[in-house]
């Protein structure tokens, strides 16, 4: 969507992918709720007002009301433009999900990125997939390139850019249902490295819930429209209107109290043809698994994505979308999406709303900031030489083994756990921080085979790197506040109202208090 | 399980499957078809399957790793 938007202030754009950009990342794979505020419904205040209300202290009515306000003029741009939407009756299909007045347009994801893709090649945008991107290049103090290879050939990959925008989505660990599995948190690392700050990273914790033995997701839907949770002793968790995390706590205290495992019970569910038209991959899963999926309770467990999907983590951005580092912009999960939630995790619709409302203030002002900057004379540009050697050293590693894909998926093993990452004590932070630790110097000495392989390394390098950020970040925050749980601090404390930064100091990350949302970039 | 099996037989040799997997599991084998290169790293989305126009390609709905003790300290039910 950014692409979208700085092709049309006529900038000269080049989109990068380890993958296939547009189809590749959560936003295809989404239940297709984009949370949306119309006109003649209720008041736009009510709606700041909740969603404030719910944000702890560490979200802006500044930002909501420009996200609340911009968003339904883009969706109906979109519209216009010919992006798929559901429709009833010729007006936009209304749904709701998990928080407070939620009241999402629903849109087939697949199709509507596909779309997207397509229209941004008409308007001259260049796709260059499958490039893992491991660098950002300086030159004289200001962002001017990228550095990476192509994931198949193996080809050294540099272009250069006057602005960059860091769309790789967020850190999900590798997911725990498809379409989570592919963003590793590539943008946070390669912010970090440039130097900008990240922020909100303790709430980088958002859970879904998935049926024990299959890919399952769209919670929102199923437990909005019929759906409900049922303990071992058969009581439903009357859970409405609460956040996502809200929801995965109150599971995890069921279970804590003898009353698990959890069950999800579909029987009521009303929606089963949105299912089929809006997220085909789940109802082709649900006819190959041979499960009566809406006709008996399954059993489920908490499903962690980090800081992709509803969560607040990401990089720091102002209210043109730019990092704290001139030049360098974010959109979508990479972006710090507290400034808007705070510190609620797992409002439903939020991903796909922040992404197209980040996406155009990143998009636009990244192509302004690119054609108010001079030309990059050839005499300024970088030798590559030392860098090509540094990017491609795991393949020379011949004597070392390949286990970066064994280390991410240990890795995800222990940020998914809930002790871990939802209900936290000082004592298993610090355990966790220092398996990450291990992890990373392993790592730095192990080998990749092929290009493929390399891609790995560098997904593994940025997991771990997120992983230690959230880790930080929840260390320094010794209170309960929103969807942060501390058992060791199980109150609100007032001094902490205040949102924290995590930013590179040396070979080190450091935590900083930034204030409030408004404050932080002073 | 993960994707299983292309059906040679039925395939076109679009490679619309590589195109289009997110992950880069698949790639063109030696002549001309696709082939599964690394499976251990297919997330069963299902979109090389839904996408494939001559229905050659299955995949299995069941998880593709161990997601682990997600209860942690609380329990080890993960199902």
């Amino acid at each position: 969507m950014a692409a979208r938007f700085a092709a049309l202030e006529k900038a000269k754009v080049v989109v990068l992918d380890k993958a296939r950009a547009a189809t590749s990342g959560p936003s295809a794979f989404a239940a297709g709720d984009i949370l949306c505020w119309l006109p003649g419904e209720e008041p736009l205040e009510e709606w700041i007002e909740a969603y404030f209300q719910v944000g702890a202290g560490l979200n802006s009515r500044e930002w909501l009301a420009s996200l609340l306000d911009t968003n339904y003029r883009l969706i109906l741009e979109l519209n216009r433009e010919g992006f798929p939407f559901e429709k009833e009756n010729g007006k936009f299909l209304r749904r709701s999900g998990r928080g407070p007045l939620v009241k999402c347009v629903l849109a087939p994801m697949f199709k509507f990125q596909e779309f997207s893709r397509e229209l941004c090649l008409k308007l001259g945008v260049t796709f260059l997939d499958r490039v893992a991107v491991t660098k950002i290049i300086f030159s004289g103090g200001q962002p001017n390139g990228l550095i990476g290879f192509h994931v198949r050939t193996g080809d050294f990959i540099a272009i250069q850019a006057k602005a960059i925008i860091l769309a790789t989505g967020g850190c999900s660990f590798r997911g725990p249902f498809f379409g989570q599995n592919v963003v590793a948190g590539e943008g946070l690392r390669l912010g970090l490295e440039a130097g900008a700050k990240l922020a909100y990273m303790e709430y980088g914790n958002h859970y879904n819930v998935s049926l024990a033995a299959f890919n399952t997701y769209g919670q929102s839907k199923f437990m909005a429209h019929g759906g409900k949770y049922l303990n071992s002793l058969g009581q439903e968790l009357l859970l409405k209107g609460a956040s996502g995390n809200t929801i995965v706590k109150a599971l995890v205290e069921e279970v804590k109290a003898g009353r698990g495992p959890i069950y999800m019970d579909l029987t009521g569910f009303r929606e089963r043809e949105l299912i089929e038209k809006l997220m085909p991959n789940l109802a082709r899963l649900i006819a190959r698994s041979g499960i009566d999926f809406y006709g008996i309770k399954h059993e489920v467990w908490p499903a962690f994505t980090g800081t992709s999907n509803a969560a607040a983590a990401g990089i720091f951005i102002d209210r043109k979308g730019m990092s704290t580092v001139p030049g360098l912009f974010a959109a979508g999960d990479t972006a710090a999406k507290g400034l808007i939630v705070g510190g609620c995790i797992g409002l439903s619709g939020i991903s796909l709303a922040w992404a197209l409302y980040t996406g155009f203030l990143a998009g636009k002002n990244a192509a302004r900031y690119a054609k108010e900057t001079p030309p990059l004379r050839i005499s300024e540009e970088p030798s590559f030489e030392e860098e090509q050697n540094t990017i491609f050293t795991p393949l020379r590693h011949k004597e070392k083994q390949f286990i970066a894909r064994d280390l991410l998926i240990k890795t995800s093993q222990l940020m998914s756990r809930v002790d871990i990452s939802l209900i936290r004590s000082e004592e298993r932070i610090l355990t966790a921080l220092k398996q990450i630790k291990e992890s990373q110097q392993k790592l730095i000495e192990s080998a990749a085979r092929d290009p493929h392989e390399l891609m790995i390394w560098y997904e593994t390098l940025s997991t771990l790197t997120v992983a230690e950020a959230i880790l930080l970040s929840a260390l320094h925050r010794k209170e309960t506040r929103g969807d942060f749980y501390r058992e060791d601090y199980p109150e609100a404390n007032p001094e902490l109202e205040s949102v924290l930064g995590v930013e590179k100091s040396g070979d080190s990350l450091v935590v900083t208090k930034l204030g409030k949302p408004e404050e932080g970039y002073r | 399980m993960t994707i299983t099996n292309i059906t040679l037989q039925h395939c076109t040799g679009c490679l619309r499957c590589i195109e289009i997997c997110p992950l880069d599991v698949l790639r063109e084998g030696p002549n001309g078809l696709p082939e599964i290169k690394y499976q251990e790293d297919c997330q069963c989305c299902y979109l090389c399957e839904l996408e494939c126009p001559s229905d050659a390609i299955y995949v299995l709905p069941d998880r593709a790793y161990d997601p682990g003790n997600v209860y942690g300290k609380w329990g080890i039910k993960k199902g």
